[in-house]
Formats: structure tokens, sequence, C-alpha cells
């Protein structure tokens, strides 16, 4: 009995790591799309 | 050519005239506000079925001094900010990212034309679980080239990615698309309660506009573009809808048959729809 309680410890414990993992992932290197392009748009007017 | 390509985009195809100024919701299908183009400040919240507060931002100058251009087009295509923020996909960047990047230009150049109006809309925000998910929805843009008006189908499918819509004439709950694309059954609550739901317009014979000429098509929108044409006052609890008529049908006969044309390909699904439910 305690070495099952023991295991599933371990695996909610792992599981909300992950869980931390993921999130802490998403929030700080995403979105992640690159750097904006180094572009210039010209106005050009209608005739 | 190319402000008035990006006028026309940005009033009669992608329609961000719409999002990003005030509309008058007392006429029918909320026609914008003389004077408020681009100022931002329209509110997509709770209210309105939308996962967080979302506000569109002001795009005139004044609300874009500080973007390069080259931000705004990694904006406009894939939905990030210039301070890195993810934008939420009412705003829609994934049919944006698959345009042709000189359609794009047209349109910044179009709204770095307009009038600056000193405004500054609340910052949007997201509830749980959004907050997160928000982060993984923007993704690199997979720009592409106008088909040629000549090959129909292709065209027609470029104008209706640009024109957006799928995303109201796609059921979807919470951000989250739940219904077979262009069927319709999308529920919006309006002001006073009651709802308005997209309609089916892929071409089940039944329920779709499978029954429907193309002339009946572009005439369903160019009727509201006759000189006389008034948009009247909605008593609270008569028919309205977010369907901006008045500004879609400004768009070129052409495009419209063409978007019809494309939208007759698709495989008809089956969904009746209730178009309105007054508020009780």
């Amino acid at each position: 009995m305690k070495k099952v309680l023991r295991v599933l410890g371990y695996a909610v414990l792992i599981i909300l790591l992950l869980v931390i993992g993921a999130m802490t992932y998403i929030k700080t290197m995403l979105p992640n799309v690159g750097a904006a392009p180094d572009i210039k748009v010209e106005k050009l007017q209608c005739n | 050519m190319q402000l008035e390509r990006g006028e026309y985009l940005a009033n009669h195809v992608m329609l961000w005239m719409d999002c990003h100024s005030t509309r008058d919701w007392s006429l029918f299908s909320g026609p914008m506000v003389e004077g408020t183009q681009g100022k931002g400040g329209e509110i997509f919240d709770q209210n309105l079925g939308f996962p967080g507060k979302y506000i569109a931002p002001n795009i005139t100058p004044y609300g874009l001094k500080d973007w390069t251009d080259g931000e705004l087009l990694r904006a406009i295509t894939t939905g990030v900010t210039r301070d890195g923020r993810a934008l939420f996909s009412i705003m829609p960047h994934h049919n944006f990212g698959l345009l042709d990047e000189t359609d794009i230009q047209a349109v910044i150049a179009y709204i770095r034309s307009l009038n600056s109006i000193e405004n500054v809309p609340e910052v949007s925000s997201s509830d749980f679980p959004m907050n997160f998910i928000i982060n993984t929805i923007p993704k690199k843009a997979n720009l592409t080239k106008i088909p040629s008006k000549t090959d129909l189908i292709n065209y027609g499918k470029y104008m209706i990615t640009a024109s957006g819509c799928s995303d109201c004439h796609t059921k979807q709950v919470q951000g989250k698309v739940v219904g077979q694309p262009y069927a319709g059954g999308f529920d919006f609550k309006l002001l006073d309660g009651s709802v308005v739901t997209s309609s089916n317009i892929t071409p089940d014979k039944t329920t779709g506009i499978g029954s429907w000429t193309s002339d009946q098509f572009v005439n369903r929108f160019k009727v509201f573009q006759d000189s006389s044409y008034v948009n009247p006052k909605v008593p609270s609890g008569e028919f309205q809808t977010i369907m901006p008529w008045t500004m879609y049908a400004g768009m070129d006969t052409v495009d419209i048959q063409a978007i019809f044309a494309y939208l007759q390909t698709l495989e008809p699904v089956s969904n009746k729809i209730e178009k309105f439910t007054a508020a009780k």
C-alpha cells in the first residue's frame, strides 16, 4: 500500500512538473514567428 | 494603384474598417460611423461569447506611429504585435498570412494614409485558459501570389480567404471551431440580448446556397450599394445582423462571382439555421 502511494505521489509530481514546464514554455517562449521583416512600404498614390 | 487597392481591400474585402471603427448598432447591419475610420475601441468580450476582452486597436497613424512597416506586416500575417504579444484570432491573421504580400503592403499603405485620430483603446486580455492557448496560435505566414481572375475557382478561394467569410460562417464556441467550414451556426449575441446566427453558405440545396444562381448571390450584396439605400433604424428585438452588408456591397462584382463559384465547389453540408432569435 505504502509503495503504491509513493508511486502515485511520484506520478503526480512528474505530471505537475510537466504541466508547470509546459505553461512556463508557452508563456515565455511563445509566440515565436521570427523577427519582423525589414521592409519599407512605398506609398504610391493612385492617379 | 497601391493606395487604391489598399482602400478597396480595407473597406470592402478584408474589412479592417469594420472592426477598427465605431459601428452604429441602432441601424441595420451596424454601419460605420463617419469620422471614426480606424480609431479602434470596438469591444469583443465575454458578453459576445469570446474567451476574454478583445479591443480593436487604433490603426490610424496615431496608433501606429511607433510601428515599422515590417512589424505591421508581421502582426497582420502572423498575429504577433511589435512587443511580442499574441493577437487573438478574431483578427484573422491565419487568413491574411495566406495572401499576397503586395495586397498586405497595399493595406498598410492605406492605413498609413488615414486621418490620425487620438484614441488609446484598452489593451486586450484573455481569460484562463485562453491566456495560455493564445500564445500557441500565431504561426509563420505562408504568403502566396494572387491567382489570375481567369482562374475563377482559385481566385474565388483567395478572395474568400481575404474576406474572412469562414470566420463567421463556421460555428465557433469560445474561440474554438466546432462546426463544418462555411456551414454556419455561429451565434452572435447582440447588445439587446437577441442572437443572430450565421447562415449556411455551403452548396446544400435546401439549407445552404446550392439552389442560388451567381446573379442572386451578387444581388444579395449589391442591393446595399444602391445609392438610394439607407440603413433603417432597428428597434430592439427586431431582426438585426452583424453582417456588414454595406461594406461588402462595395466588393467588385467579379470578386463576388468568384467567391460564389468557389463556394459552389465545396461539399454541401445540411445544416438548417434559425437566423435570428429575439431577446425575451
